[in-house]
């Protein structure tokens, strides 16, 4: 639209009338997009308008002042309709349930009109009907303060029903608000619900009421009860409370720890029946018509052998419970075929399981793959850790073919703990690493632990590992034996660039003597480049490979755990040399800037002059700023006064000594004056008690 | 100006005036204020009622409020922690004194006015009196009678035999 000549006002104003006009009506007619297309060409249109064409439309035609008498000299002046216009259309983009439009229209309103109440009302009326009281009242709170400030500091003159408009909305607001509180106490607390108790004996209640003592079910609502309850012993509960009175019997069997239950090992057939009926008993009360009756959480440890099978169908066959959160099944002698077995048999069995998100079994893993199996009734399944039963013999075979059919799309994580004594060899799941590519499409988590690699190693030699896992975060290998590099990293050129965070490699011996520096880094970049919690903890690293991973991913790494790695070897002393071999501190201070907590414990050869190596590596170069745990423990001989220089030149929050003779006073200066935390227990004898699978998921 | 207080009062009518920052202890006031937008420097200010709060109890809450002033709750929406945290040990002094009924409505307050520690120090005062103790206790603790039958308590104990802790 061309610019218009100062004369030209009056027809300019007709345009912008007549436009309203037919845009108004459009809006009567629910012709609301067009109506809006109109306002927008109306809106467009006033702001072409010049300045002196605007003064002169204010003063000739609408009879007010030139300019507002807040603008300074030079404010942009608006058409004195454009705060109408905007909001008929936000009326209009209301009608659209087009809020956000809606919501730009009234800011506008008002920064063109800071003084009216239109912009305000609109604002808080759109609030409102989003259910945004809050900010609605304080919309129209704003608004009442900036007129009432314009008032008292411009001197501006505004009529009355500008403010009163206001008023009367936040008003009603206010009400709004303290009724609700008010209300609050009656929708908030549920009541304890009358049960048919017999009245008791007035004569008898009388002769305690010297005391104040009252019973808390008759002060205090359900849910507080359920807060109270949850703070004592789940056998407590059971043997004691319940025992109280008919009335904490009916009240505390309807709360909410019968959830969660833990049936104590070597139980008997009528001892998890009774159970279950005490678990059914409360959920009937909440909910009285549904066959199936959900519970968050099951334990069921090692029954008594004898009783195991009935058990077992007992618990799928006759409990009409539905798992919502985990299992826990702990068996001697159910082998994961029979479990599949009634599984497929009985539609009442599904149902029990097919809620579960996490799962934790222990039972006898057959030869044939029926874990695969299994997962199929477990469409919501996301972490399972499957164990073989304690005295299962090692008897398997791999199937020839076994094709993968299955996608386990929801399993996020994946735990395969073995028994690190034995190693068996057939790994569960084995068949899908090797060939379902892409069968674990979103698996996060992946740990295998104690298991035989022989059998994979020699009857897939293509097996093809990371390339079936796009979405694997953690990685956690432990204890495994006959584990290769090869196994890993296999077709590594071909891998994608991995998501992975944590890779945890506690491999005490890599066979065939294949270690990573056979790997270029190019190949091994994209495998690392993501990684930022990397746990070499006992396994055989020597200093070149890690040296090679850390130049991947050094800069992203927050923990680094490389205690207890017999290759890595540091220097004792400066009159031996190793070609490069002995670990260097300055190399690590500069590849690894971010670390967070560095795990050095139980390391060949660290001594003091290492510590004076680490030491004047972070003084040189400025290095790990961000070091929050240290741990040196068991590297024996280490000197006091050589830990509290480290101290000096970087304060460490929290430090782990054990194993390490240290007098009790430099540990407790150490306290006052440089960390939070100090651990140093001089019993401790080495890494191994730390636990053997230190990353236990359950 | 901290000399300018909160006007707030109970059921039974008693006004209090009370510092803006004790107020805010209460998650449920401290929103109403904001909401409000609560000007306590306005002498001709509103008082904020509570229906549902008695003065005597009232003045234990504002007694507790006063005393953890400058202390610092950790902001724990991890249930097992806060499950798991020892009671403040003035806390406990604090709600021993008091009868059973001022406890019972203590936590009552607590739970309206939105005071999680008040709360969670009320609940586990009341757990730590149930605690270990045996049925027969339990009823003597809170005045109980007990309308088992002495069959149906032994039934009850055979059924239960199974619970393990967790």
């Amino acid at each position: 639209m061309s610019k218009t000549s100062a004369e030209d006002f009056n027809s300019n104003e007709r345009i912008i009338q007549r436009a309203t006009e037919v845009a108004n009506k459009q809006f009567k007619l629910k012709m609301y997009h067009e109506s809006i297309k109109l306002f927008t060409r109306a809106i467009e249109f006033s702001q072409t308008l010049d300045y002196s064409q605007i003064e002169k439309i204010r003063e000739k035609i609408y009879k007010v002042s030139k300019r507002p008498p807040y603008l300074q000299h030079g404010d942009t002046i608006y058409h004195p309709k454009l705060v109408s216009l905007y909001d008929s259309r936000a009326a209009g983009f209301l009608k659209l349930n087009k809020h956000q439009d809606a919501i730009n229209d009234s800011r506008e309103m008002i920064t063109i009109e800071p003084f009216s109440p239109k912009g305000y009302l609109r604002l808080g009326k759109i609030q409102e009907s989003l259910r945004n009281d809050r900010d609605a009242f304080k919309t129209y709170s704003e608004g009442i303060r900036f007129i009432e400030s314009g008032r008292k500091k411009l001197n501006l003159k505004f009529p009355p029903h500008y403010i009163e408009a206001l008023v009367a909305q936040r008003n009603r607001l206010k009400l709004k608000f303290l009724e609700m509180m008010q209300k609050k106490k009656e929708s908030k607390l549920i009541p304890i619900p009358e049960f048919n108790v017999p009245m008791t004996n007035e004569s008898h209640k009388t002769s305690f009421s010297r005391s104040s003592s009252r019973d808390p079910l008759d002060s205090l609502p359900i849910e507080i009860i359920d807060l109270i309850v949850r703070q004592l012993s789940f056998s407590q509960i059971i043997k004691q409370c319940l025992l109280v009175s008919q009335r904490w019997y009916d009240v505390i069997s309807s709360l909410s720890v019968f959830n969660n239950i833990v049936i104590k090992n070597n139980s008997r057939i009528n001892e998890v029946q009774n159970c279950m009926k005490l678990v059914l008993k409360s959920k009937q009360l909440n909910n009285p018509y549904n066959k199936f009756q959900t519970l968050n959480s099951l334990k069921i440890g090692y029954t008594t052998i004898s009783d195991e099978k009935f058990i077992f169908k007992y618990l799928f066959t006759k409990t009409f419970l539905k798992l919502i959160g985990s299992l826990d099944l702990q068996f001697h002698d159910i082998s994961i075929k029979q479990i599949v077995e009634l599984l497929q048999q009985s539609s009442d069995a599904r149902k029990v399981i097919s809620n579960l998100k996490s799962f934790k079994l222990q039972c006898v893993l057959s030869p044939t793959y029926e874990e695969i199996l299994l997962t199929s009734f477990l469409p919501n399944l996301q972490s399972l850790l499957l164990l073989p039963a304690y005295h299962q013999s090692n008897h398997y075979s791999i199937p020839k073919d076994y094709k993968a059919f299955n996608k386990l799309s929801n399993l996020k994580h994946l735990y395969i703990v073995g028994d690190i004594k034995k190693s068996h060899g057939n790994i569960p799941f084995q068949s899908f690493f090797m060939e379902g590519y892409k069968t674990f499409s979103n698996l996060q988590t992946l740990q295998i632990v104690g298991y035989n690699f022989d059998e994979i190693n020699r009857v897939s030699p293509n097996f093809n590992f990371l390339q079936n896992f796009p979405e694997l975060r953690q990685l956690i290998f432990e204890n495994n034996s006959n584990f290769t590099f090869r196994s890993l990293f296999k077709n590594i050129d071909l891998l994608e660039r991995s998501k992975l965070k944590l890779f945890a490699f506690r491999e005490r011996e890599i066979k065939y003597k294949e270690p990573l520096t056979i790997y270029e880094p190019i190949h091994l970049h994209n495998f690392f480049h993501t990684v930022s919690i990397l746990d070499l903890t006992g396994s055989c690293i020597t200093y070149h490979g890690l040296n090679k991973i850390l130049g991947i991913c050094g800069e992203n790494l927050t923990q680094l755990s490389i205690g207890f790695c017999a290759n890595l070897i540091f220097q004792r002393n400066p009159f031996i040399s190793n070609h490069g071999q002995f670990f260097d501190f300055d190399s690590l201070v500069t590849k690894c800037p971010n670390l967070i907590k560095l795990y050095l414990n139980q390391s060949t050869d660290f001594c003091d002059f290492s510590l004076t190596k680490l030491i004047s590596a972070i003084k040189t170069h400025d290095g790990l700023k961000f070091l929050k745990t240290l741990d040196l423990s068991f590297n024996s001989g280490l000197s006091g006064y050589l830990l509290l220089e480290l101290l000096k030149v970087r304060r460490i929050d929290h430090l782990i000594l054990h194993g390490i003779d240290i007098q009790l006073q430099t540990i407790n200066y150490m306290k006052t004056n440089y960390c939070e935390r100090v651990d140093c227990i001089l019993e401790k004898r080495n890494w191994r008690e730390y636990g053997v699978n230190s990353y236990d998921p359950f | 100006m901290s000399s300018q207080l909160i006007k707030i009062t109970t059921s039974d009518e008693e006004t209090f005036k009370v510092e803006r920052s004790i107020v805010e202890r209460s998650v449920l006031l401290k929103h109403l204020l904001s909401d409000l937008e609560y000007d306590e420097t306005d002498e001709d200010a509103e008082p904020i009622p509570l229906p549902n709060v008695r003065a005597s109890v009232f003045k234990k809450v504002l007694e507790w409020a006063e005393h953890h002033k400058n202390t610092n709750f950790p902001d724990d929406e991890d249930e097992d922690a806060r499950k798991s945290a020892p009671i403040d040990e003035w806390d406990r002094e604090f709600l021993k004194v008091v009868d059973q009924e001022m406890l019972y409505e203590i936590i009552l307050a607590a739970n309206y006015l939105n005071i999680r520690p008040l709360l969670d120090a009320g609940c586990k005062t009341v757990a730590e009196m149930i605690r270990g103790k045996s049925a027969e206790e339990i009823r003597r603790t809170f005045n109980i009678v007990n309308d088992f039958s002495p069959e149906e308590e032994a039934a009850i104990k055979r059924e239960n035999e199974w619970a393990e802790d967790r």
